[in-house]
């Protein structure tokens, strides 16, 4: 992967009053349980040439058992 | 792709970078240092006009594309890797070398290689999702279907975060605006008006929403709105009503 020209906006956090989070509800996104997770996830699906976008979030959503999916960018040439 | 609640900020993830790689014939042969210095040509702020099969209105705009390399060269067909601006058309970006060559070209083949935070590295088949999902179901090895399902904040790393304090989650779940008191920190620098990601202090996503005060003013201030609440993408039961 080549650097990116343009910098990325380097971000600094600054605190304006200290809150402990409880750990009665709620997870940290990267351990929360797959159920919860798979109901909010990013896929990024390597699509072979052929089927269309339309198509593959058809078979994805059957796959998964999904209501709701959606692409969020097709390969414009 | 986006699953559930997550497809709730596909509007936040238009506007990312995009890297390209891919096949182009030109119309006569042309030597490697001539394709190189006029790919060069096009590096910068360029004139596009979509193509007509397109998506979008056909006006004439300005498109930046930050590096356009290539890779291999062998008799007509050349590989190319193009890191450009959201809404630049490859197979234009190719037409143009043609035209500054004079001879023409087209293009074969192109490979989305980087997509904002995500790249290649990161795509699944979608034998790899069936697998995944097979794996976790057998035998409970949930391995394999974290790496294929992301969770939906890395598709928005790219905003600046505002953490708030646990009482104030339920509230912007349901769609309230964010009070300056509910804000515990937040990253700098934010613009008014700017895209914002408001989390958790977990660092999960409630919801994308709309900065009202600029990052100066969200340390300081006593009163008012911190942020405008547009897109919830949390679950509104995960976290427990604390208003009265």
């Amino acid at each position: 992967m080549k650097e990116e020209k343009r910098p990325t906006k380097a971000r600094k956090l600054i605190v304006r009053e200290e809150s402990e989070p409880s750990w009665e509800y709620g997870y940290n996104p990267r351990s929360r349980p797959v159920d919860l997770l798979m109901d909010s996830a990013v896929v990024v699906l390597d699509k072979q040439g052929g089927p269309t976008s339309h198509d593959v979030v058809a078979s994805f959503k059957r796959l998964v058992k999904l209501e709701r999916a959606g692409h969020t960018g097709t390969l414009v040439i | 792709m986006l699953t559930g609640s997550a497809t709730n900020v596909m509007s936040y993830m238009h506007n990312f970078k995009k890297e390209y790689v891919g096949v182009g014939e030109l119309h006569a042969a042309v030597s490697e240092s001539r394709l190189r210095r006029t790919m060069k040509e096009l590096v910068g702020r360029i004139y596009q006009r979509p193509p007509v099969r397109s998506a979008v209105s056909r006006r004439l705009r300005t498109r930046e594309v930050f590096y356009f390399d290539l890779l291999e060269m062998k008799d007509r067909r050349f590989l190319f890797r193009a890191g450009t601006e959201s809404g630049t058309y490859a197979r234009k970006l190719i037409n143009d070398v043609g035209l500054l060559l004079g001879t023409g070209a087209h293009m074969v083949e192109l490979r989305r290689t980087v997509d904002g935070p995500f790249k290649e590295e990161d795509a699944h088949s979608m034998w790899d999702v069936a697998a995944s999902l097979e794996l976790y179901k057998r035998n409970g090895d949930d391995s394999l279907l974290r790496k294929v399902f992301l969770p939906v904040e890395m598709a928005i790393s790219a905003y600046a975060s505002v953490y708030i304090k646990d009482s104030a989650v339920a509230s912007v779940c349901h769609g309230a605006n964010l009070a300056i008191g509910g804000v515990s920190s937040f990253e700098e620098p934010i613009a008014e008006g700017e895209d914002v990601a408001i989390k958790t202090l977990k660092g999960e996503l409630i919801a994308m929403g709309k900065a009202v005060k600029a990052s100066s003013a969200m340390g300081k201030d006593k009163t008012g709105i911190a942020a405008t609440t547009a897109r919830v993408v949390m679950d509104r039961h995960l976290y427990p009503k604390m208003w009265r």
